[in-house]
């Protein structure tokens, strides 16, 4: 039985690497890849669940055309591409290129990923997004203050001494790390884990801190002053790295443990604590997760963790680090996030990108000269993932044609014209980074394309030639089909790299050219003043927000609604992936809000008991779970739900940009509860 | 050094992923698949938390459980139709789908609920240690794919395993438990009620126990009620000259062995469920009554041959021998082993004594029994378990109380008729009961 070596192309820190079994061309098993030092234990239930994803009943594998009685039929090929060509031109013709919204999204990632932008740039341009769903406001946070995004190796996380999961839930979210905390602990270390839930990475901590959402800088501000003046602080590494460490202890004075306390809603005993332990306990790494930066407050908040890794001089050491993402593995990338997500337009550039990924159905309605007529999406699904889904259904209604490239009927699926059908990962070969661990990875096609799927490369291809472009003219922009010419791109990638050979990639992973497994150890940092960052003038010009690190206070347009809501991921899907599955339905089959015991027992609410959730934004109906563990005044929703299953935690959330990286501040959205009685 | 599953209680997250892996390596594609997949998938290894709902001060752990195959096998050793094998290289627990009768006798016996019954197929299916990756030197599929590491497969030290959570009923389990290194949970916010954790789990609807219907055990039920009175009804013919109409007789006995079949996946199979009369005693049970029915017939038409009547008595016995210790096999978490099960072989006392009217047997028999009653019960309050007061009461006033006034308040002129009625109801409920609870039993 042949056995591959792939891995696994989801937004996840994990990105495993894995062996596929193949029996009579179908993948039949997935298994552990042991040369990944960070993942060798093998995927989650996602990874092994690709057995069902890829041979699912459920897939969509022939174009789909939507009839007058709103049903999919399935069209050929050809008569796809006329229409959809069709349209461009006369969309072209009419009002311009950029009538047309391109909207991709991190559904898989992959150097041949750009070929769609590609074909976009050959069509003549058309008007594209910026900005993410997810972590630009810590990229740039960390951008701003350490020159870069990266971080130690995640082994050497077992070296730590004292762990600090803020706001991180990697038993979920990135389960191998799961495996170096453990040795950690069983080494010694101290885990301390800030959250508003109770989580499963929690379970195993010594000390779990369970601030008020959006008050996390409050926190770490305080404790930053408390270390300053008790001397805790490592002053040799601050007078020799940083920069504006006196402006930022003039700014800090004022916040003391008590104040930071009384804001974030936690005893100040524990934050005496947690301040006692970064000062005694060496080295230390401190690992803010992304939920906690999708605030309208999320890079100053990032800023401000990042300050007490600075002032205990946990940076550049072995077991110190500041893990938030490690982009040491992007070698490919001429632009690296965040500053991909908002390129420089030049004068000359044939993109409009006017569309904000935080505010996309307020933006697309916004557009003029021209307005918007017709959306291609690929690897996202924005109705259930961006926020605000009631105003991105009116808008995606707006519009006169939608194409939508996917592998499932999805909820953005459904609102198109026509759907075509999307590879999977196994069926046309690419190279993938991670942001955690630190291997450049192949993944070879090793399936045909069942029914009649299409790379969107090839889609491409035969759109444009659809458009009466000559094959010359369409090779200088894509490759030709078949996986061949991809193989010959990716072979083409990699020639700049000494280390990184063809033919090994096909059998194991191989760690980034360049890797330093201490991240910073030379100390140097790409910053304007080559120092740590602490007080930073490229903030306030780019973000304008203050030069240090601050907490800001969440803006109270909202607090006529009680409850935050908090829509985190679980270890069943990525993002709004692989719920859909038999495999992962079993482990949960319907959505439900979690809500906090003592805030049940006050509303009078049970277990199971229906109800609805609703603000401004809009409102929908679902089941009680409870939980003892979460903080008082937050409701979990799961991010993932389609509205099909039962409602996505964004018919509720604020399209809304965080202060800086134009991320998405999900997490500012507040909420009221209600209970249901039949 | 024997192999088995190693499970490290610090490494486990709950992730599913070993019970994700075994359904894929154990089910063919096409069935994975299938239309029906969601309804008939079943999972042979689970992952149970304890502690799901987070209460302050308890930490949430979990275990990842299959089958243990334990060296002394209460499955193997138990199954009336030889349906289990011990594969000789690896120790496995082999359980053969073409031999399994669907009665689901070791789903009760196993402390670790390995054995599960797929009602789609009317069998049992089970973990078979991924025999086949073994002998490839592969582990098995689900501790081959633990991310964690948390669950493996190596050499093990066999010893008992005094883990918080796990069952140790001395079957010497091939499982290596690594405990806590600290069992505490994590230092967190003081949380202030009103009420204690029983009322407010009640409050807010959290109930970890699953829902239990007697409706699938009505045919173990309705047989475990006939036996009793046809055996204390050929009894008190044989020995003090009740009437007994043999027709009614043998049809009575005929239809409770005829409706027992209905709890049988596999009814056409239901002959094999004789074959392990050396060690079950399901096997024991049906082959004892089996010759009960024709010895006791045969007597009621030959009323003179004291002999037969003799014989039917004590395979009469038997059965009822049978069922209790049949019913004494299941793990509990009673360690007062006189529950239900020797309430048979007493209920054919009372039966008897009410048939024959002999108030002193009556009275001996109904307080043996109310006494056992009420022991299961106080053992059940002490364990924190559900007593069902009401039913209770209602189970003890109609079955013990009020006969007991009919028969010795002289006022009430009632016949046996009317105080056997009323003990048989008693009987019913209690028996109802009895079901219920066997189907909560197990890992806590």
């Amino acid at each position: 039985m042949p056995v591959f070596s792939t891995a696994c192309p989801r937004n996840c820190y994990s990105s495993c690497s894995f062996n596929a079994r193949v029996e009579d061309g179908k993948l039949v098993a997935v298994e552990p890849h042991s040369a990944n030092k960070a993942t060798a234990e093998g995927p989650c239930i996602k990874g092994l669940s690709y057995v069902e994803r890829v041979n699912s009943k459920d897939r969509i594998l022939f174009p789909l055309r939507k009839n007058s009685n709103g049903q999919f039929e399935r069209i050929g090929w050809l008569d796809a591409l006329k229409e959809i060509a069709d349209k461009l031109r006369f969309l072209k013709k009419e009002f311009g290129n950029q009538s047309v919204l391109f909207y991709e999204s991190s559904g898989m990632s992959g150097l041949t990923n750009q070929f769609s932008q590609k074909f976009w740039e050959l069509f003549g341009g058309a008007t594209t997004t910026y900005g993410n769903l997810c972590w630009p406001a810590g990229l740039e946070a960390v951008r701003l203050t350490l020159g870069e995004n990266k971080h130690n190796v995640p082994w050497d996380l077992e070296n730590a001494k004292l762990i600090v999961l803020w706001g991180k839930n990697p038993a979920e979210t990135n389960i191998h790390e799961m495996v170096f905390i453990e040795k950690a602990q069983a080494n010694g270390a101290k885990l301390v884990v800030v959250d508003p839930r109770r989580t499963p990475s929690s379970e195993r901590a010594d000390l779990l801190i369970q601030p008020k959402p959006g008050t996390d800088a409050a926190i770490a501000l305080a404790i930053a002053n408390h270390l300053i003046q008790s001397r805790l602080y490592d002053k040799t590494f601050v007078d020799k790295y940083v920069k504006g460490f006196e402006e930022f202890k003039r700014s800090v004075e004022n916040w003391t443990l008590d104040k930071a306390a009384e804001i974030s809603n936690v005893p100040k005993e524990f934050l005496e604590e947690l301040a006692n332990d970064l000062a005694a306990k060496q080295p230390m790494t401190l690992i803010p997760g992304y939920g906690m930066q999708r605030f309208s407050n999320g890079g100053q908040t990032v800023r401000a963790l990042l300050s007490l890794s600075v002032l205990t001089g946990n940076i550049g050491k072995i077991g110190a680090s500041f893990q938030y993402a490690n982009l040491q593995s992007y070698i490919f990338d001429r632009l690296k996030e965040p500053e991909s997500y908002y390129p420089e337009m030049g004068a000359k550039a044939v993109f409009r990108r006017t569309v904000s990924k935080a505010r996309l159905g307020a933006d697309m309605l916004a557009q003029r000269n021209p307005p918007l007529k017709m959306i291609w999406v690929e690897r996202g699904n924005p109705i259930t993932q961006n926020p605000d889904t009631n105003l991105i259904l009116e808008a995606f209604r707006k519009l006169d044609f939608r194409v939508v490239v996917e592998q499932f009927m999805t909820d953005t699926a459904l609102e198109a014209d026509i759907v075509l059908p999307a590879k999977s990962m196994f069926e046309q070969s690419d190279i993938i980074g991670s942001y955690w661990n630190p291997y450049v990875q192949l993944k070879p096609k090793i399936l045909a394309s069942p029914g009649e799927v299409m790379p969107e490369t090839e889609i491409y291809f035969h759109l444009a030639k659809e458009l009466g472009f000559s094959e010359s003219e369409i090779l200088k922009f894509l490759p030709n089909p078949g996986n061949d010419s991809i193989e010959l791109f990716l072979k083409n990638e990699l020639k700049d790299f000494k280390e990184l050979n063809w033919e090994k990639l096909k059998a194991v992973p191989i760690l980034a050219p360049g890797i330093e497994n201490i991240a910073f150890a030379d100390k140097k940092f790409k910053t304007p003043s080559g120092k740590i960052e602490l007080l930073s003038s490229e903030a306030v010009q780019k973000w304008n927000v203050s030069a240090l690190p601050t907490y800001d206070k969440l803006p109270d347009e909202n607090n006529e609604f009680p409850f935050f809501l908090l829509s985190p991921n679980t270890k069943n899907r990525i993002h709004s992936q692989f719920g859909n599955l038999i495999l992962i339905k079993q482990f949960a089959s319907e959505p439900t809000c979690v809500l906090s015991a003592q805030d049940a027992l006050k509303l009078n609410i049970k277990k199971g008991d229906k109800v609805k959730i609703f603000n401004r934004e809009g409102s929908f109906e679902t089941k009680v779970d409870i939980r003892f563990g979460l903080k008082t005044g937050c409701i979990v929703y799961y991010n993932g739900w389609w509205l099909q299953e039962g409602g996505s935690p964004n018919i509720l959330t604020i399209g809304k940009e965080t202060d800086m990286g134009h991320g998405t501040a999900f997490h500012d959205t507040k909420v009221q509860i209600e209970k249901i009685y039949d | 050094m024997q192999q088995g599953f190693v499970f490290d209680l610090n490494k486990c997250v709950a992730c599913q992923a070993c019970v994700v892996a075994c359904q894929i390596e154990n089910s063919t594609l096409d069935s994975l698949l299938s239309q029906k997949a969601e309804e008939t998938q079943i999972a042979w290894r689970s992952v149970t938390a304890n502690n799901q709902f987070q209460y302050p001060d308890l930490p949430v752990f979990s275990f990842s459980m299959a089958c243990n195959h334990c060296e002394d096998a209460p499955c193997m050793l138990n199954c009336p139709a030889l349906a289990f094998t011990r594969e000789t290289v690896f120790g496995a627990v082999m359980h053969h789908a073409d031999a399994c009768i669907g009665c689901q006798y070791c789903v009760w016996v196993c402390p670790y609920d390995a054995p599960k019954y797929n009602p789609f197929i009317g069998i049992i299916e089970k973990c078979t240690l991924c025999v086949n990756r073994l002998q490839e030197n592969r582990k098995p599929a689900c501790a081959c794919s633990c991310p964690t590491g948390a669950l493996d497969f190596s050499s093990i030290f066999l010893k008992p395993q005094l883990v918080k959570g796990f069952v140790e009923t001395g079957i010497k389990p091939s499982i290596e438990l690594k405990e806590l290194r600290n069992p505490k949970s994590p230092k967190q916010e003081m949380m202030h009620f009103e009420s204690n954790e029983k009322e407010i789990y009640t409050k807010l609807n959290l109930s970890t126990k699953q829902k239990y219907s007697i409706l699938p055990e009505w045919p173990l039920l309705t047989f475990t009620l006939f036996v009793p009175v046809l055996v204390s009804g050929f009894y008190a013919s044989f020995s003090k000259g009740f009437v007994l109409n043999p027709m009614v007789f043998i049809g009575f006995a005929i239809l409770a062995m005829f409706l027992s079949l209905f709890h049988l996946g596999k009814i056409f199979r239901a002959w094999r469920a004789v074959l392990n009369v050396r060690n079950s005693w399901l096997s024991r049970e049906i082959v004892a009554y089996s010759l009960f029915v024709p010895a006791s017939a045969f007597w009621l038409f030959l009323p003179q041959q004291n002999e037969l009547g003799l014989v039917a008595t004590i395979f009469g016995l038997l059965t009822l021998v049978s069922i209790d210790n049949l019913y004494r096999q299941i793990p509990s978490k009673a360690k007062n082993k006189y529950h239900s099960a020797d309430v048979l072989f007493f209920t054919v006392f009372l039966y008897v004594a009410i048939l024959v009217s002999n108030p002193w047997m009556f009275s001996a028999a109904i307080l043996i029994k109310t006494y056992l009653y009420i022991t299961r019960k106080m053992e059940f309050t002490k364990q924190g378990q559900d007593v069902r007061k009401t039913i209770s009461g209602l189970r003890i006033l109609i079955g013990f109380v009020v006969p007991a006034i009919l028969v010795f308040i002289p006022f009430f002129q009632y016949g046996v008729e009317v105080v056997f009625i009323f003990v048989f109801i008693g009987e019913f409920i209690d028996r109802s009961e009895f079901y219920l609870e066997l189907q909560s039993k197990g890992i806590e």
